[in-house]
């Protein structure tokens, strides 16, 4: 005879032991869901999300060309895939461009696997790039594949610089003779930009190109030497050369 | 009654026994089977060894159980860069074709057996083939050549020709030694080399060194080359004009020195660093001291100093020659010696310096000092206040403190001293080119703590040189 007694003993012992075996259980992960975005990057140090822009001037290229590609930066948050994907970029409130005439935006596909690319931007020597510096504000656009990515900055650590995934990008074009965005570091070295000062160390130096990146210390240093000779011998032959503005060109 | 309950709930009971049972102390007790302990036991561990010579390390090895044991050996370099095999004997023998520098070697011996290894660390230490010593500009029946006495006292005749396969033409005027960068420049009137220190091979020349040269060749005199204190410049005084350079601390990082240096000026063929910011010359035309910053292409007058022992920036003096006095620990504060010259005699002045600033040392007229008014050659001792010059075949010490000069060496009557060096490191070796006619000798002086000739007389004398022009350090590149 078992009393009401026992009996609940005995059904609590059973759901005792049933629970002790469901008392452990593996937990699982939670992963990222949603759909995969796209971004401008850049490293926080050029400001290019805030207030500095990328420029280009057809003025400023080796040779004469009708179009270019500037090529942006871009940074994929979200899952990789091993499928080719396509990113789309589109203006935003402040482009005084226009589209087809100036620049061409056209769908970009990743290649599978990639992370980082650069976007191919198109741009046009248009006629009214002569009088006027166009600008671009591009942004991505949503896509079958992408919506905009995570935006925000990576810690910095004393090793890596830190970076920053950003929405708006600012790229002003033009085929006069603009400062290009790399001045400031020459400043010291060659003096403040003009064009004809521009034009004159194209012709001395040979080359376009004055970015840190491509004369290195040596150039940064030395050029300036070669200018300051040059200027020299063309004062001794012609007087003074002035710039656009009417001031005398001079190297420090 | 009780049993029976007991018999329906013991399932129950069995189930939470083994789950009780499941958990049980272990009490650790392992067992150990003793294995064969390999120990390597040298206790030279650090090798220095001659770019091309043979390295042969044989390591002692002791092992607790060695019956029936057998090792596969491997020696792999452990530089950040380079972890390649080198051998996989038991004993290293290899002819060494590293580049100069330091290489850590790990040996490793494996026992076959069980797998088990040890490992040790060698260092082994690669110098140049031709790693420090003097070299001997000299010229024979009008050939031109840069020989080298090495520090064992070998002599290499003309390495350069050697090393390259072809000939250096041009009459020689200068060469010096950069080791920290591991190269030299040879200048011709020709022509401006760079080579390598430790192997000598030819790493460019004028087109790629000098590629804008303001003067039409041959170069008139001698050009002066050094770097600046932080080795970060590099100066070339040539026929009076300064080009400049970025150098980097090795030779891969050299690039081509500027065009001349906008200004109007006429410099001494001589640079002086000072701190680690600003490089020293001098202008023999308003006699007076220049400056150039570093990371600056801009030759500037240096500031006045009128209340120093002279105004750097009106010495009123021609510079006749300058050497090295003191350096600091820290080599942030060179002391130059400079020998000028005016109507009234030849003097003694000195640029010395802290991490700061250079400024006026000493500045005195050389009296009591036998022939000084047609002295040639000078050296200064970085340690006395002592400085040797040289008349015809005269070897005279000049005391600075008591502002006197003695005679202490004389070679036999028809040589005639070309060039003195001292041996920076120490200031205890004096090197001495001599020319009897057109046969050149090299002697070195050991100096004593006088700042005379041990014994009144040479140390080391070599023979069979041309007829010598100029005696240059070749300082070790570690």
């Amino acid at each position: 005879m078992e009393t009401n007694q026992t009996r609940i003993m005995k059904y609590l012992l059973y759901i005792m032991i049933v629970v002790c075996l469901f008392s452990c259980k593996k937990e699982t992960v939670e992963t990222y869901q949603g759909k995969d975005g796209v971004s401008f990057f850049a490293y926080t140090f050029e400001l290019l999300h805030t207030t500095a822009v990328r420029n280009y001037s057809f003025a400023l290229q080796a040779t004469q060309k009708q179009r270019d590609t500037l090529f942006i930066p871009m940074r994929i948050t979200g899952k990789l895939t091993d499928q080719p994907r396509t990113v789309m970029l589109k203006t935003a409130q402040g482009t005084t461009a226009t589209a087809g005439v100036d620049f061409e935006l056209k769908e970009f596909t990743v290649p599978a696997g990639a992370s980082k690319f650069d976007y191919p931007l198109i741009l046009l020597n248009s006629a009214g790039m002569a009088k006027n510096v166009y600008r671009i504000v591009l942004e991505p656009a949503e896509t079958k594949d992408f919506i905009l990515g995570t935006l925000g900055q990576t810690p910095r650590t004393n090793t890596t610089q830190p970076e920053e995934n950003f929405r708006y990008l600012k790229v002003d074009v033009t085929s006069q003779y603009i400062e290009p965005a790399y001045w400031i570091y020459l400043l010291q070295d060659f003096g403040e930009f003009s064009a004809v000062k521009y034009k004159f160390m194209v012709k001395t130096l040979g080359i376009t190109d004055f970015n840190y990146d491509k004369i290195g210390s040596d150039g940064l240093l030395n050029f300036p030497v070669t200018l300051r000779n040059a200027l020299a011998a063309y004062e001794a032959a012609n007087g003074p050369l002035l710039d656009e503005n009417g001031q005398e060109i001079s190297f420090p | 009654m009780h049993l029976k309950y007991f018999l329906k709930l013991s399932p129950v009971f069995i189930v939470i026994m083994l789950a009780f049972a499941a958990c049980k102390k272990d009490n650790q007790s392992f067992k150990y089977d003793q294995i064969n302990d390999i120990k390597i036991t040298d206790a030279t561990i650090a090798f220095t060894v001659s770019q091309l010579d043979s390295l042969i390390i044989t390591p002692t090895l002791s092992q607790t159980m060695p019956e029936g044991d057998s090792f596969t050996y491997s020696w792999k370099l452990n530089t950040a860069t380079d972890t390649t095999t080198i051998a996989t004997t038991k004993n290293l023998r290899i002819k060494v074709t590293l580049s100069p520098g330091l290489y850590p070697v790990i040996y490793k011996v494996r026992s076959n057996r069980n797998g088990i290894y040890t490992l040790k660390q060698y260092t082994i230490t690669v110098n140049g083939a031709y790693p420090d010593g003097w070299y001997v500009l000299n010229s024979k029946d009008g050939k031109g050549k840069a020989s080298l006495i090495r520090t064992d006292d070998v002599i290499f005749d003309n390495p350069m020709e050697v090393a390259n396969n072809k000939t250096y033409p041009g009459k020689p005027l200068a060469l010096y030694n950069f080791a920290k960068g591991s190269f030299f420049y040879y200048f011709t009137d020709q022509n401006v080399y760079r080579f390598n220190m430790n192997d000598w091979l030819e790493l460019g020349d004028r087109s790629s060194i000098l590629p804008g040269l303001a003067t039409p060749l041959p170069f008139k005199a001698a050009p002066a080359f050094i770097m600046n204190t932080s080795k970060f410049e590099q100066y070339v005084v040539a026929d009076g004009n300064l080009y400049v350079g970025v150098s980097g601390t090795n030779a891969e990082n050299l690039k081509p020195l500027s065009q001349r240096i906008p200004g109007n000026y006429d410099l001494f063929p001589g640079v002086f660093p000072g701190n680690f910011n600003t490089t020293y010359f001098y202008d023999n035309t308003t006699m007076s001291f220049m400056e150039m910053g570093i990371l600056s292409r801009v030759l500037q007058p240096s500031r006045a100093t009128p209340s120093r022992p002279f105004d750097m920036a009106n010495v009123g003096k021609k510079m006749i020659a300058y050497d090295r006095g003191v350096t600091t620990l820290s080599q942030e504060g060179i002391e130059w010696y400079y020998i000028m010259e005016d109507n009234n005699g030849r003097y003694l002045m000195s640029l010395t310096g802290d991490s700061d600033n250079s400024f006026p040392g000493v500045n005195q007229k050389m009296m009591n000092s036998p022939e000084i008014g047609s002295a040639t050659n000078f050296a200064t001792s970085s340690i006395l206040k002592q400085l040797y010059y040289t008349v015809g075949n005269r070897v005279y010490l000049y005391d600075m403190l008591a502002n006197a000069a003695r005679l202490i060496y004389t070679f036999p009557a028809g040589y005639a001293i070309k060039d003195i060096e001292m041996l920076r490191s120490t200031s205890k070796q004096l090197v001495i080119g001599v020319n009897n006619g057109t046969a050149g000798e090299v002697y070195y002086f050991s100096i004593n703590g006088q700042g005379e000739f041990t014994n009144a007389t040479f140390a080391k004398k070599f023979t069979g040189f041309g007829e010598i022009i100029q005696i240059a350090p070749a300082r070790q590149n570690l």
